[in-house]
């Protein structure tokens, strides 16, 4: 039987979002998981004392990333609630924080925010800055916030196998598609600004090669055959689109 | 004098709960460069600068957060934007102005996020002091550091706020309309950060990091058409 309610969970989940308050070097995000779970732990282990004695166990510098934290603490509530022993539960918490990092940086910050900011920037340009500034806001939020939340419920569900499903959701595939996305959005939004701010003042060879040069500068920065592959493309396609158009 | 007063105390105030808000509840979109210049843009009725500065800082940012802190720049970019309107200088995208406006308010959160970092570490002392978890009084002193974090944050926040404001304010309204510049440079300069800061996004997903050759072409591409 779980002793944490939907509602305990979902305090855990507000309290999730000041787990990098009080962040340093040394103990890392451990101050802010305490903090984070504490209302959850104090259910679980209604003596003081022995709430004490266990949240001893996390003066160990824990470090994943932000938004995959949820998983974790879930797992950790789960963990704790079967009685499972500190050994195992650290053991857990430093095989499964790396890993959950090393998922985490690609996706989020090379990938969702990256394509949430390019999609956003051609949805300014296209359809005014409101709608940008909403495309924005519902795409990087939305799928982070979800994921957080999520996390918390999947690993009080889950437990130990958590880092499987936290696996599907955000595995390498997902990441290149992402990537791959914001390729393509990238090459659009280069042959919109373009158009946008330069045409028809640009003579149109200066126009070209200006294209020219943010294409080459894609692929220099790239250095990447697909990347190139799917922005070019893109960039011809929006050019032609928007000639045909304007 | 009472409106400049005002002014002020509306950018502290604005500017410390923005920079509180990107520390405190862990990294939501709320406080990004296109929501806060597009904003601004939309209330002084230049949507199209609004835009400009918007997406320019909004690409430039992706993968850069360990050199600033991007939500100051945010903050004064946004309020310059608006103070500079109110003061009667119009801004279009491309033009000098505007890209001394875009690289000070780059250039001033750089230089203060080193200075922040050296001055968050003094907060951790207290925790190092702290031999060992003593269970509950750990949990006290983590809550006692984020209420000093979030009060001095405020001030701080406020305060560089409003100090960035002030200098990108003064040195704009001193340099307006005093470079001479051709359409085509117009032109130019308003293609040519955007598409730096796409290069710059590319970077971030790819993991390779040119920016700088970027801005060095885009730089030279730029004087050379001005000089023209």
């Amino acid at each position: 039987m779980n002793t944490l309610s939907t509602g305990d969970l979902i305090r855990v989940s507000f309290r999730m979002l000041l787990v990098q308050s009080a962040w340093t070097p040394t103990t890392m995000q451990s101050d802010g998981l305490v903090y984070c779970m504490a209302p959850a732990l104090e259910k679980i282990f209604p003596d003081p004392s022995q709430l004490k004695r266990i949240l001893k166990h996390y003066q160990t510098p824990i470090n994943t990333h932000p938004f995959l934290l949820g998983a974790l603490v879930g797992a950790i509530l789960r963990m704790e609630e079967e009685g499972q022993s500190t050994k195992n539960i650290l053991s857990y918490i430093r095989t499964t924080m790396g890993p959950m990092a090393a998922l985490g940086d690609p996706f989020f910050d090379g990938g969702l925010a990256p394509f949430a900011s390019l999609v956003a920037a051609i949805i300014a340009l296209g359809f005014g800055i409101l709608p940008g500034i909403l495309a924005l806001i519902l795409i990087y939020n939305g799928i982070h916030l979800a994921i957080r939340v999520q996390g918390i419920f999947v690993g009080y569900r889950m437990g130990a196998s958590t880092m499987d499903t936290v696996g599907n959701w955000i595995n390498a595939d997902k990441t290149h598609l992402l990537r791959v996305a914001g390729g393509i959005v990238g090459g659009f939004l280069i042959g919109l600004i373009v158009s946008r701010y330069g045409f028809p003042v640009l003579p149109s060879v200066l126009f070209l090669l200006s294209g020219l040069a943010a294409v080459g500068g894609a692929i220099l920065l790239t250095m990447n055959r697909a990347s190139w592959i799917i922005v070019l493309p893109a960039y011809l396609l929006s050019v032609l689109l928007l000639e045909v158009l304007f | 004098m009472d409106q400049i007063l005002i002014m002020g105390l509306v950018i502290f105030l604005s500017g410390s709960l923005m920079l509180l808000e990107q520390r405190c509840i862990g990294k939501p979109a709320f406080i990004q460069p296109m929501v806060l210049c597009g904003l601004s843009g939309l209330c002084i009725g230049q949507e199209a600068i609004g835009i400009w500065l918007g997406i320019s800082l909004q690409l430039l940012s992706i993968g850069q957060g360990h050199y600033s802190n991007w939500a100051l720049t945010s903050v004064v970019a946004a309020s310059s934007l608006i103070v500079l309107h109110l003061f009667g200088t119009a801004i279009v995208p491309g033009s000098p102005e505007s890209l001394v406006l875009l690289f000070l308010a780059i250039l001033y959160s750089i230089l203060l996020y080193g200075l922040g970092r050296r001055f968050a570490r003094r907060f951790e002392r207290p925790l190092l002091e702290t031999p060992q978890w003593q269970g509950a009084k750990s949990f006290e002193l983590f809550l006692s550091l984020v209420h000093r974090s979030v009060g001095v944050g405020f001030a701080t926040g406020g305060l560089q706020s409003l100090m960035g404001t002030v200098l990108i304010v003064l040195i704009v309204s001193v340099l307006q309309n005093r470079i001479p510049v051709t359409e085509e440079a117009l032109v130019l300069g308003a293609i040519v950060i955007p598409l730096f800061g796409i290069a710059v996004t590319m970077g971030a997903m790819s993991r390779k990091r040119y920016p700088l050759y970027a801005l060095i072409g885009s730089a030279v591409t730029y004087l050379v058409v001005l000089v023209q």
